[in-house]
């Protein structure tokens, strides 16, 4: 898997005309590129530079295949959810990326509101249904998601003995799992605030509130990135996680004794890519959004994060779960995003 | 002429690069944020945390460095000298180390609890920070200590025991009351360091929240800049306090020493009864064991599939990170720019204060050492909020991560060419004055080759600090800017243990190589920590 991250020369953007200081690093950057064997390469245009709320390696997987089909260099940042968010608002005037890839359709639509994005209505993807994308083209949905509780069986047994396992999402707040659950921070990770709102549009507004108060102090440990949390049930730093049931299944397949109870009555939205206003390649960044849809792109970042595709023409890889499999709720999507603050505000007043 | 204009930029550099970042960050946040700040429970109990953690991580590593510091000076324990370059170790490689180390010797899968002892421990929370914090912070403590109890004369300590004090007398009533202003200087350096820290908290903290942390979530999740300043400069707070505090202490302990015998008559220290001095080697040796296994557990992790449940041989994660080698080399390339302006800047600006005496030398002096108290994660946020719109547009630059680096480092570049400055007698440069040289003509032929020792001090110190640095450069990392120790952040906290400890080791590979080569190419005039 070749990262792209690292393998661009600094001196690609078109949209300033080079500093001084650039052109005398030109000779640098070339030599950089000679070195990382990228010499062959012929550098069609762009950079086109990618902001990534999906992992790295899975954001990688599209990115090398795009760069593959079209010649054209991509640089990625990743970072959670509510980082990029914050990132492309506060860049607002002066934009630094043309895309963002992945995340949960929410934090799109947070973006909508805040005017950061550009629409595009992609003509490749003709078979997403109504709110697997937005009506004005503002993002456009690539791949599902739902949550689900992944469980360290080995260490649940030691501690717990015969306790039944937890099936539902009240089945968490078991006092005897205080310390013992993991999940995500809601202000930085996509992954948790989709565990709030799924919470609240499940139980409704206050006893939504209820169950969260109730489990915030079972919560040993909130990480920013919504892969921690499968990984450290994997490892055993916890007994149970909420995470992505992808997520889960990829940590499964990589060998780690996790189990996968996906509860009743789950959360889950589309995952999406959307344009940065002002962006410095628009043209390559719809050129991307359209191979976002098509088939080659879906079926690379199927196999190895092991989400449920949008195009109908992937084959779903044998270790993820199917759509039709999990009990979900009829998310709101629109809901969540333009009650984000209010919620997020909330919850950090919850906790101590 | 030359002079002028080199004061000129020394000046304008300090006010743009410290002043003005630092302005804009105090201007940044309105009344209703600061109420929010000390009336939101959330961050009352922050304070307290970031300010009951800085106390217990200084006097821990303040206690360790002391014993240490005085097992190696004073007790003359076997295999000092070896000693001695353990502590330097933790100060080359960076600080969350410690917190990603830690996660595997003493994490639920940890190689030590669980494996070796079958424990089921949590290092998560305010103990693991304490611990990773103690670890990385003690030799701050051991330099300054050693240095301060190299110069206390043991005569004063022969004649105290000649009159009849016992050993233990002569180190309560001798050694401690002379030491102690040292002692209070290397502490307050330390909660300095303790204060800004970030990757450590990101890492191990668990649900324990602390201000370096806090800020940027404020920033990386809500944008909310003003509130991140707020955090951040109710940081700076306690850290300027800190720092005044210890410059003047460190006043006072130098005149107490000048004061204190001369260098003829210099006797050695006392033997100590063989139980305590073997109580002591026993101490270094177990330090030097837990440094041992805290780096061999990092290289350990670079070679191991998955950590706690497959211990197999693998290169997986070397080959994974190869492609990363675009990121190192940023560390490298950034670290290396940094280093050299950073060493040259606090040169000139030490040469302007305490050769050429300008005027406002004091306020030169002031504002060169204030970076010392700026904690990290505040100047990251002062430097976006002051470079993130024309005219001075630097954000989504490398240059910007670069002046980062040179201003964070630039105090200790500064002490540096300070004290060697110090110790030239002016003579040298009367002369050449004398036969009619001008000032910069007496700079370049006889004070550069007289400093260059100090200088290349600086800039190796600058190098290996500003490769790993992290809690300033988060906020400004950028498409094609990225650095390792981002990344090892990044992969730590995702839980992707083995790509992180590959990398680290990659990085500390880095940063020791370029000590081997200082060393190589400047030999016997290499000395690195003798500040």
């Amino acid at each position: 898997m070749i990262d792209r991250v690292v393998s661009a020369a600094p001196s690609g953007a078109p949209r300033t005309a080079p500093s001084p200081r650039m052109r005398r690093r030109a000779p640098l950057a070339l030599l950089l590129a000679v070195v990382l064997g990228l010499g062959a390469t012929t550098l069609a245009q762009g950079p086109l530079l990618v902001y990534s709320i999906i992992q790295e390696q899975d954001a990688a997987a599209i990115t090398t295949a795009f760069t593959a089909a079209t010649g054209i260099e991509v640089q990625t940042i990743r970072a959670s959810g509510g980082e990029i968010v914050a990132r492309v608002i506060a860049e607002g005037n002066a934009p630094r990326a043309d895309v963002v890839l992945g995340g949960a359709s929410n934090l799109h639509i947070a973006m909508t509101n805040a005017g950061v994005l550009d629409p595009y209505f992609s003509d490749a993807a003709p078979f997403l249904e109504g709110n697997q994308r937005d009506p004005d083209g503002y993002w456009t949905g690539f791949y599902l998601t739902a949550l689900g509780i992944g469980i360290n069986e080995e260490r649940y047994r030691q501690a717990y003995g015969d306790k039944p396992l937890p099936v539902t999402w009240e089945d968490l707040l078991d006092p005897d799992f205080a310390g013992e659950i993991v999940m995500t921070d809601p202000i930085a990770s996509s992954t948790a605030y989709l565990f709030l709102q799924t919470q609240l549009q499940r139980l409704g507004w206050d006893d939504g509130w209820e169950y969260l108060e109730a489990l915030a102090p079972r919560v040993g440990q909130f990480p920013t990135s919504g892969s921690a949390p499968p990984r450290m049930v994997g490892t055993g730093e916890y007994i149970l996680g909420v995470a992505f049931v992808h997520s889960l299944s990829s940590t499964i397949v990589q060998g780690f004794p996790v189990t996968l109870v996906v509860p009743p009555g789950t959360g889950g939205e589309a995952g999406a890519v959307s344009i940065v206003a002002g962006g410095p390649n628009p043209d390559l960044a719809r050129q991307f959004v359209d191979f976002v849809m098509g088939v080659d792109a879906q079926q690379a970042f199927t196999d190895i994060a092991l989400t449920t595709p949008l195009n109908p023409d992937v084959a779903l890889p044998e270790a993820a779960i199917a759509r039709a499999s999990i009990d979900m709720i009829d998310f709101d999507a629109d809901l969540a995003g333009s009650q984000r603050e209010e919620t997020l505000r909330r919850w950090e007043s919850t906790l101590d | 002429m030359v002079l002028a204009i080199t004061l000129t930029l020394v000046v304008l550099a300090l006010a743009l690069f410290v002043v003005y970042p630092l302005a804009m960050a105090i201007v940044t946040p309105r009344g209703e944020d600061w109420l929010r700040a000390v009336t939101t429970a959330r961050w009352r109990v922050t304070m307290g945390n970031t300010l009951t953690m800085a106390a217990l991580s200084t006097v821990s590593s303040v206690l360790v460095g002391f014993i240490y510091a005085y097992a190696i000076t004073r007790a003359r324990v076997p295999w000092a000298r070896f000693f001695t370059l353990v502590p330097l170790l933790p100060l080359i490689t960076p600080p969350f180390v410690s917190g990603l180390s830690f996660i595997l010797l003493f994490g639920r899968r940890g190689i030590v609890t669980y494996e070796l002892l079958g424990l089921n421990t949590n290092i998560y929370g305010w103990h693991g920070l304490w611990l990773a914090q103690t670890v990385s912070f003690f030799p701050i403590a051991f330099l300054a200590i050693a240095g301060v109890l190299r110069s206390i004369n043991p005569n004063l300590e022969r004649a105290s025991e000649s009159m009849g004090a016992s050993a233990w007398t002569t180190f309560r009533r001798v050694l401690l009351p002379l030491a102690s202003p040292g002692i209070g200087a290397a502490a307050l350096l330390v909660a300095i360091a303790v204060l800004g820290d970030f990757g450590n908290p990101m890492l191990i903290a668990g649900r324990f929240r602390v201000l370096a942390t806090e800020a940027y979530l404020q920033i990386s999740g809500w944008a909310d800049m003003r509130m991140g300043a707020a955090l951040g400069l109710a940081l700076l707070v306690p850290a300027i306090v800190f720092f005044f505090l210890q410059r003047h202490l460190q006043g006072a302990s130098v005149g107490r020493f000048v004061t204190v015998g001369g260098r003829g008559s210099r006797l050695e220290a006392a033997p100590l009864s063989p139980w305590v001095r073997w109580s002591l080697f026993a101490f270094c040796l177990a330090i030097t064991l837990f440094m041992g296994a805290k780096y061999a557990v990092i290289v350990l992790g670079a070679f191991t599939p998955v950590w706690g449940i497959d211990y197999s041989f693998t290169l997986d994660n070397v080959t994974h990170v190869l492609v990363r080698t675009g990121e190192l080399w940023n560390s490298i390339r950034f670290a290396g720019s940094a280093a050299l302006v950073c060493a040259i800047l606090a040169t000139v600006s030490a040469f302007l204060v305490y050769r050429v005496k300008v005027p406002f030398g004091r306020a030169l002096d002031l504002v060169s050492l204030l970076p010392a108290a700026i904690p990290g994660t505040l100047l990251g946020i002062a430097y976006v909020l002051a470079f993130n719109t024309p005219p001075l547009q630097l954000t989504g630059t490398g240059t910007i991560i670069v002046i980062s680096m040179v201003f964070s480092y630039l105090p200790v570049g500064y002490r540096i060419a300070a004290a060697t400055l110090q110790q030239l007698a002016p003579s040298i440069e009367e002369s050449a004055a004398d036969m009619g040289a001008s000032s910069m003509r007496t700079f370049v032929d006889v004070v550069l080759p007289l400093i260059g020792t100090s200088f290349s001090a600086a800039l190796v110190y600058c190098f290996v600090k500003a490769i790993g640095t992290l809690s300033a450069v988060v906020f400004l990392i950028s498409h094609g800017n990225v650095v390792a120790s981002a990344s090892i952040l990044n992969l730590a906290e995702q839980g992707y243990w083995g790509w992180a400890a590959a990398l680290a080791t990659m990085l500390i590979t880095a940063a020791l190589l370029a000590l081997a080569l200082a060393k190589l190419v400047l030999g016997r005039r290499f000395a690195f920590f003798d500040v």
